[in-house]
């Protein structure tokens, strides 16, 4: 045999890389916490993929690489609340972790963009009658790598089918989640007394009824419930559910009638995931109130109903019309603000909200030390359709500059990076006075 | 039985006809390793390679090809086709440019050779195909179906393909075939391009298997069972041989007349022991010997992610020295680094060179890609066409053009290629106790302007420019 073969025989096997701590210091930013204010021309250190500290004039430590970021403002990365075609397409049976694909097109525009986590739905399952749609998970834009890009499969439950079931099923479906609950009370029972050493001769631990798995994790919380509910009447259906198992945590996908009576909604602990620009005609041959309004957003928030925003379109298309996407997913708070919310709840429906809707609120979404560090470094006011994302950063690595990548390179290439954004005195023009549609009347 | 009939006229051309020189006279010859020797003369013997140099005696009686003013360089070898086989063994579909040939085929799936093909297959013509006449016995029936996993491309040989003699006329003296689709797809074949019997043809036939990957969950779980029940079985084998070791041990210890070592365990195979034992099925057979490194594997990956979640599933058998080879996607620049990282062996297709990213025309050599980060690769042609194999050598030179060194671009196409599969000991370069094959070009093998004049295959011209 050839000494060059002999050669290869060896060569296959990943040589172990020396590992080094990477630690990225970022500089002179104006830093959006989103959940603790904004620091003024702050240091953010990164340690690894995660946020070390955060402060004024901050030590930088000794082989940090650091970037220079006067003048620009720092934002937690973009969470879409809803998306799909990013990265993962439809699961058909497998799972969506064995098929995720860090290099589409898609994938690179949605990071170029500022998005860094997803909660991609493959809409597996929805419609089906009475069952538990499961095509979802909740994805990290890490690309070229594909080991962490995961953080949850699947990431909720979808029960949008509960809203279309007839009476029979309907009752089928309670009795089913009226055993879960007797199951999940009789452990709940049994886990107490055997704590206290009271449990009786033999007694066995309850038997778990088969079938119900979907079921007991809805009732214990460990999935939240996302139900796709336009209409208010498809909303009273979801109350109606709340209200005989009210330890579902449901997500309203839609709630476009949601305005008609947000504090039902707030009482329950809905969550909702909403698009400001979805306003469905009104019906005027109903005498109830109905239709959308561009200040879904800003009624929501006064009901005191946390919700993310999402695009008209929750993936990024590159064939239509531009600015419907999650290329731009920051215009569409921006619509939220149009219609009367304030801008820092904008910013959590882009950010924490949205995150804490995909099951990774404690992760990512807000600039904290201890979270991971998916960032993105902006040059203004992100509502505004002139500031465009300078660089994004997943896990602490950076995986997208302007300059030097292929998309938006060309789109002002010199900019000088403008002032912060302090509300008040934001750089860009000031939003037009938000035309006002036909009020509708409260119930 | 006509078929069997030509065949057999074929064998006498095979027989050894004595000590028989063949003497080629060349200008130039690249030798395939990245020598060159300029006014230098390959002598073969009876189809071997016997001397190679500027100062070879040429015995009397050598048959002397006078190539004084062309430049001679190894046969060709492509490590990766699907050609060749009877109709049924490749579960492709036609490729494009493909299809002419495939038309002609009967419904048999029986292929006209070449009406100009020199070789003794033309006395074939004189007669039209019978489409009645039943295959010869060594066509297993449709083929390809069934056991994938264990099916070799040797049994489903068609020497009387035309496209054999095609690549003979482009130059490839070697051609590595691969028995059909799906995830564990069966044992390729090495064979030479001058028709003739099977076992005359072949190289080798059970050096290489080949694997096909995208990325899905039913894919990695079809790979982890696999591996999983190849990884139980080795590892029983190895406790069998210990415990055999043990007694054995235990047998020279005692006194031979009181107690006679317990049986031994049956010699060999990796069905031992023989209690009750579960047979491994024929792709776990496979996986065994893709495990102990007995096989080359070759794994042609969809894209840049299945190579990831490739990766993914294989780390888990890092224990295992695997024999990989690469059938590298288009996309595979986008883990370059990465590639580096793993030192791969690889095969690439030199045509394809396309655009980086959508808006900008920035072209990328795989194969430069490649050379950068260390990584080893050889050849093969765009497609099975005949054209493609014609345009190898200037497709080889337009990757010289993007960065691909001249010597690493002669080795992809030959010494390379023959390597991957194992069968460098026999092909690739022009060095004693090789056979030989070699071809002369009018020119320097990468100029557009060079003519393909003689392909010799174990020293017969079995091409000549007319």
């Amino acid at each position: 045999m050839h000494v060059a073969a002999l050669l290869w025989l060896l060569q296959d096997a990943p040589k172990p890389v020396e590992k080094k701590e990477t630690v990225l210091a970022i500089v002179g930013a104006d830093v959006h916490t989103v959940t603790k204010g904004t620091l003024r021309a702050a240091t953010v250190i990164i340690r690894e993929s995660k946020i070390a500290r955060i402060g004024a004039n901050l030590e930088i430590p000794e082989g940090a690489t650091k970037i220079e970021a006067k003048g620009l403002q720092l934002y937690p990365g973009w969470v879409a609340a809803t998306a799909s075609g990013i990265g993962a397409g439809f699961g058909g049976g497998g799972k969506i972790a064995d098929t995720v694909d860090p290099f589409t097109l898609q994938f690179q525009l949605a990071v170029a963009c500022g998005v860094t986590s997803v909660f991609h739905d493959d809409g597996s399952g929805r419609w089906g009658g009475g069952g538990f749609g499961k095509g979802n998970a909740a994805l990290r834009l890490t690309p070229g790598e594909i080991d962490k890009m995961v953080w949850a499969e699947p990431a909720a439950l979808d029960f949008s089918s509960w809203t279309r079931l007839n009476p029979v099923q309907r009752g089928e479906t309670l009795d089913r989640f009226r055993q879960a609950r007797e199951y999940i009370e009789k452990l709940r029972d049994f886990e107490k007394r055997r704590g206290e050493n009271k449990l009786a001769k033999d007694e066995k631990e309850p038997q778990r009824p088969g079938g119900l798995d979907d079921h007991i994790a809805l009732l214990r919380g460990d999935y939240r419930a996302r139900m796709y509910a336009s209409t208010w009447s498809q909303i009273e259906d979801v109350l109606e559910l709340l209200d005989a198992y009210p330890s579902i945590r449901v997500v309203l996908i839609g709630a476009e009638e949601a305005w008609i009576a947000p504090e039902e909604l707030a009482r329950r602990n809905v969550m909702c995931v909403i698009d400001p620009r979805s306003i469905p005609r009104k019906d005027k041959m109903q005498n109830r109130p109905n239709g959308g309004t561009i200040e879904l957003a800003a009624k929501l928030k006064k009901g005191g109903v946390k919700f993310a925003i999402v695009p008209p379109t929750p993936s990024i298309d590159t064939d239509g019309i531009a600015g419907r996407d999650l290329m731009t997913l920051p215009w569409d708070a921006g619509f939220g603000i149009r219609g009367g919310l304030d801008e820092q709840t904008a910013l959590e429906a882009i950010t924490i909200t949205a995150a804490e809707i995909a099951g990774i609120g404690d992760k990512v979404g807000s600039i904290e030390e201890g979270k991971e560090a998916d960032l993105i470094l902006v040059n203004g006011d992100p509502f505004h359709y002139k500031t465009m994302v300078q660089k994004t950063i997943v896990a602490g690595k950076v995986v997208y500059e302007k300059e030097k990548s292929p998309f938006f390179a060309h789109v002002r290439p010199k900019a000088a990076p403008v002032s912060a954004p302090a509300p008040s005195k934001a750089e860009g023009p000031k939003p037009e006075e938000p035309k006002k549609p036909d009020e509708p009347k409260k119930p | 039985m006509r078929a069997m009939l030509m065949l057999s006229l074929l064998l006498p051309a095979f027989a050894p006809p004595g000590d028989q020189y063949v003497a080629v006279k060349a200008g130039k010859i690249h030798v395939g390793t990245g020598a060159v020797i300029d006014n230098g003369v390959v002598l073969i013997k009876n189809g071997k390679i016997v001397e190679v140099g500027t100062s070879v005696r040429i015995p009397d009686g050598a048959k002397v090809i006078d190539a004084t003013t062309d430049v001679v360089i190894p046969g060709l070898v492509n490590p990766y086709s699907a050609s060749g086989l009877v109709a049924g063994g490749v579960a492709e579909e036609p490729k494009e440019g493909d299809g002419h040939h495939w038309e002609d085929a009967d419904e048999m799936g029986y292929v006209e050779p070449h009406p100009k093909c020199p070789c003794p297959l033309e006395n074939m013509l004189d007669e039209p195909a019978d489409k009645d006449v039943p295959f010869p016995s060594f066509r297993p029936g449709g083929g390809g179906g069934g056991n994938l996993a264990d099916q070799m491309a040797f049994d489903l040989l068609d020497p009387l393909d035309e496209r054999f003699v095609w690549l003979q006329r482009a130059g490839y003296t070697t051609t590595g075939i691969y028995p059909g689709q799906g995830l564990f797809s069966g044992r390729m074949v090495t064979v030479k391009t001058w028709p003739g019997p099977r076992e005359q043809m072949t190289i080798a036939k059970d050096k290489v298997v080949r694997m096909s990957f995208r990325t899905s969950t039913q894919a990695k779980d079809e790979i982890r069972r696999a591996f999983d029940a190849a990884k139980a079985f080795i590892d029983e084998e190895k406790k069998a041989e210990e415990a055999k070791k043990k007694a054995e041990e235990a047998g020279k210890n005692k006194p031979p007349e009181t107690t006679p070592p317990p049986a031994p365990p049956p010699q060999g195979g990796p069905q031992q022991p023989p209690q009750k034992k579960k047979e491994p099925t024929d792709k776990e057979k496979v996986a065994i010997q893709i495990l102990k490194g007995e096989v080359t594997v070759f794994i042609e990956v969809a894209n840049a992610a299945s190579l990831l979640h490739f990766w993914q599933v294989i780390d888990g058998y890092a224990e295992f020295k695997i024999q990989w080879v690469y059938i590298l996607p288009a996309d595979f620049y986008k883990v370059t680094d990465k590639l580096a990282e793993r030192k791969v062996r690889a095969i690439a297709a030199p045509g394809i060179v396309f655009f980086e990213a959508p808006f900008t025309r920035d072209r990328i050599s795989l194969s430069r890609e490649l050379q950068k980060a260390g990584g080893t690769f050889a050849w093969t042609p765009v497609h099975d066409a005949f054209p493609a194999h014609e345009a190898v050598l200037s497709h080889a030179a337009e990757q010289i053009k993007f960065g691909v060194t001249r010597e690493n671009a002669l080795k992809a196409l030959t010494l390379t290629a023959a390597q991957v599969m194992g069968v460098s000991d026999r092909v690739g370069s022009l060095e004693a106790n090789k056979d030989g094959d070699l071809v002369i070009l009018s020119g320097d093998p990468f100029a557009s302007t060079t003519r393909l004049k003689k392909v010799l295959i174990e020293g017969n011209v079995v091409y000549e420019e007319k």
